[in-house]
């Protein structure tokens, strides 16, 4: 798995442990009521969520698994897919805290209150970026016929390893 | 495919089924108006969706092919995993029941919170099981070449 899937594989997965908490949290105070701003976290959640979990592992995978481009395994251009995962991360994080900011005006008359309004702009532009970054990245691979240097023959080759002291894992 | 992916992606299609015809319901609900109870169901249909069916997928498929942790244990300790499963199922199902409940002016007797407990429960658990599988290239890639035993030659 190269360093790229790997950070954003990761970082889904912290997105995911957030998400699942702000969300349980929300959850509770349906039942008590203990801190009524909590439900402007509730939009944070599905951002975290759909965007910074799913979405973000789906690139990441993608990005392992496609078919390369060539036989040396090249994955295209990275600098385009590492600008996705800047600006996926900046968007989600933006969205996440512009409404539980923007709930509590904090800081009160402060500049983030302030400029709370083109906010949503930078989050939108950092989307768009972020697809068109990954689209650029990825045109060429969701492309290509694959060859046998991609994702199914290295896991030829682990089942190979896997299986050949033990061969109750074939099954597997 | 092992036992433990199968059955995460075996209840996720059974969540998708169960979501999609919740789903119906809700839209019919919608444009036809024949019950106010219905509408209550909005929030437990988004949650069988994405935790149910997309969350619960993922969770089985990345189990299925991320890479292997070692040969002795190649999926790692599989009892967190279990523990995902039974957290994620139990909270989910724990709000399908009592969230429309709650709206409809019941008193859950705490099973929300219970709920909610379950399912972040789920997710860090999920964080846990598959986060040493993700790495780099296997150990097999970079394993010395095996020497032959000097008992062998004799």
């Amino acid at each position: 798995m190269p360093k790229l899937s790997q950070l954003m594989i990761r970082t889904a997965l912290l997105w995911l442990g957030v998400g699942f908490s702000v969300g349980g949290l929300v959850l509770l105070a349906k039942d008590v009521p203990f801190w009524p701003a909590l439900w402007t976290w509730r939009l944070s959640h599905v951002y975290m969520l759909l965007l910074g979990w799913m979405v973000q592992l789906a690139c990441g995978v993608a990005f392992w698994i496609l078919p390369r481009l060539d036989a040396a395994g090249s994955r295209g251009n990275e600098q385009l897919a590492w600008l996705c995962y800047g600006c996926l991360n900046g968007g989600v994080a933006l969205a996440s805290l512009y409404g539980p900011l923007a709930a509590a005006r904090w800081p009160a008359g402060g500049a983030i209150w302030e400029i709370s309004d083109w906010r949503w702009e930078i989050r939108d532009c950092s989307y768009q970026l972020a697809v068109s970054s990954w689209q650029l990245a990825h045109r060429q691979r969701s492309r290509f016929a694959g060859n046998a240097t991609g994702w199914h023959a290295d896991r030829r080759e682990e089942s190979a390893w896997l299986c050949a002291e033990d061969p109750s894992l074939r099954s597997g | 495919m092992y036992l433990q992916a199968r059955v995460f992606i075996r209840t996720a299609l059974a969540y998708l089924l169960a979501a999609l015809l919740l789903g119906g319901l809700v839209l019919v609900n919608q444009g036809l108006n024949f019950s106010p109870y219905i509408a209550a169901f909005q929030p437990v249909f988004y949650h069988l969706l994405t935790v149910g069916w997309l969350t619960q997928l993922i969770f089985g498929v990345a189990l299925w092919m991320f890479p292997v942790l070692s040969k002795q244990r190649p999926r790692g300790d599989e009892r967190i995993g279990w523990l995902a499963y039974a957290t994620l199922n139990g909270g989910l199902l724990l709000r399908v029941v009592f969230e429309p409940l709650h709206a409809w002016g019941f008193t859950s007797v705490g099973a929300l919170v219970l709920s909610a407990l379950l399912q972040v429960v789920a997710g860090w658990a999920f964080v846990f099981a598959i986060w040493p599988r993700v790495k780099g290239k296997a150990e097999y890639k970079n394993r010395e070449p095996r020497t032959k035993n000097r008992n062998d030659e004799r």
